[in-house]
């Protein structure tokens, strides 16, 4: 009764904000040019779907997230472990990682622009950049934070270091992990979205860039609901398998 | 009469001359937390160790364990010198120690899937371990997590994990320390039960005087700065024992003897 009450209302703001932003072009109290419409926004979407090209930039800026991302997962979720485990390679690493964590990474796109050019590359590696070192730092910080009573325990039932690693340390780094994956998704997006802003060929952040500096905003809309959408679903993703492996796993 | 020599049986657990320092965080002197302890302990007997915070007496525990590595001296097990954690024994820990992200009969296959013991499948582990959830009361509580548990209940866990693995030896390091007192007496009863169906040999870690007594058929009392083991006593109360135990006079003459060894 209260949850159908909520949908209730949350349904009737949005539907009254998408009347208010139709009708107030209509009736001059705002410009067009500024604003567009719902209406405007979904012919301007059919259109962009319908004619060429629109495929192309889907697929660069998924290419370029993909290759950015899984790297950031297939490289900072083993050093991480890594990290965590050796205090040695730890104090060697953590001055650069935090360094790194320190920068906002999009003040490297420039140099990294210069270092790969404006094709793909550079926003995969912005991607990268942005994605791996939560997931590293996090990753780290799980496995520093396992109870050692958990490994005495283990050890006690004669585990060596690698049962010790498997049965004790990664289930209870898991959470850590996944945390990490879910905040470092969010700054892989924002490499690509605004790489792409900043220098390339193709994508959705050109897109953006290019229908906004022609004041086109109705066709701009389109593409900031789809990179928006985007990320609702990815972050909805990663939130849905963290709370299984927290039910499960608490 | 013959002229065979009298052959003196080894001892279970024979501690000699242990020796345990630990390394102080901030200073180049070690910390001494046992000093050349020595105590035997016979096959299928339960004895309980007693003393004061910081005596070391969970040390000495943990160098039966093989958990921790003794500065100086030695413990063997059937005559053969301890190097490490084995099969032979097990351990109960005072924080119970269990798997959050593990249910109950999961935490109690842990150490089961660590030993590999030879020709067991999974659900032979898994059936091994249902065995003992039961065993401990835990019957019906299979797939709940540690933490929707009460502290008894967990420990009941941390014992079936114990148990599961069928040690010899088993190891008790103050594993009732942080329930309430009526649980604890609860919990100390039903562990001589189980105890008493295969008589494995048990050392029992505890601080309290009552307790020491109540479960021991041998109670060694230590002392701290340095930790050191002061007297070794014989407990000969009849077995069952009960709430009324606790009321005779033996057992208040064994407690009064404990309380002078402490103070």
């Amino acid at each position: 009764m209260k949850l159908t009450y909520r949908t209730l209302v949350s349904t009737l703001a949005v539907a009254a904000f998408l009347v208010v932003w139709e009708l107030a072009p209509r009736t001059g109290v705002v410009d067009v040019t500024f604003t567009s419409q719902p209406s405007r926004v979904i012919a301007a979407g059919l259109t962009i779907v319908t004619a060429g090209g629109f495929l192309n930039d889907v697929s660069v800026s998924l290419t370029e997230f993909a290759i950015g991302f899984g790297l950031a997962i297939a490289i900072g979720v083993p050093l991480g472990l890594v990290l965590g485990r050796f205090p040695v390679l730890r104090h060697l690493l953590d001055p650069p990682i935090m360094a790194i964590y320190a920068t906002p990474h999009l003040a490297l796109l420039p140099i990294i622009v210069v270092w790969l050019g404006i094709g793909m590359q550079s926003k995969i590696a912005v991607a990268f950049v942005g994605g791996v070192i939560p997931i590293l730092v996090n990753t780290t910080a799980g496995v520093r934070e396992v109870e050692r009573s958990w490994v005495v325990a283990a050890r006690s039932f004669c585990a060596g270091k690698w049962d010790v690693f498997v049965k004790v340390i990664l289930p209870a780094a898991l959470p850590s992990v996944i945390l990490g994956i879910r905040l470092g998704l969010g700054r892989a997006v924002l490499g690509v979205v605004v790489g792409e802003m900043y220098q390339s060929q193709a994508g959705l952040g050109n897109k953006v860039m290019r229908y906004g500096s022609e004041f086109r905003t109705d066709y701009l809309l389109v593409y900031v609901l789809l990179i928006s959408m985007f990320g609702l679903v990815a972050t909805t993703a990663v939130r849905t398998l963290e709370e299984k492996l927290w039910t499960a796993g608490k | 009469m013959d002229a065979r020599p009298v052959v003196e049986p080894v001892p279970h657990i024979r501690v000699e001359s242990l020796t345990v320092a630990y390394e102080k965080p901030h200073a180049a002197d070690k910390l001494i937390a046992v000093s050349g302890a020595n105590v035997e302990i016979a096959r299928g007997t339960f004895v309980t160790i007693v003393g004061p915070s910081g005596c070391g007496k969970s040390s000495l525990l943990l160098s039966i364990a093989g958990l921790v590595k003794p500065a100086a001296g030695c413990v063997r097990i059937n005559g053969n010198p301890v190097s490490g954690p084995g099969r032979d024994r097990a351990v109960v820990f005072q924080d119970f120690a269990l798997m959050p992200w593990r249910t109950v009969i999961a935490n109690v296959r842990f150490g089961l899937e660590l030993q590999r013991l030879p020709g067991l499948t999974a659900e032979d582990l898994t059936a091994r371990a249902r065995r003992y959830v039961e065993l401990v009361g835990l019957k019906g509580f299979e797939h709940y997590h540690p933490h929707q548990l009460s502290g008894g209940m967990r420990q009941r866990v941390g014992i079936a994990r114990a148990l599961a693995v069928d040690p010899e030896i088993l190891l008790l390091d103050e594993p009732f320390g942080s329930l309430d007192a009526q649980t604890r007496d609860q919990m100390g009863s039903e562990l001589i039960t189980i105890w008493e169906r295969d008589k494995k040999t048990a050392l029992f870690v505890t601080h309290s005087i009552d307790e020491a007594i109540f479960l021991a058929d041998q109670v060694v009392v230590m002392a701290a700065n340095p930790g050191r083991i002061t007297e070794i006593i014989p407990v000969s109360l009849p077995r069952p024992r009960s709430v009324e135990t606790t009321d005779s006079k033996q057992f208040i003459e064994y407690r009064q003897r404990i309380r002078e060894r402490l103070s």
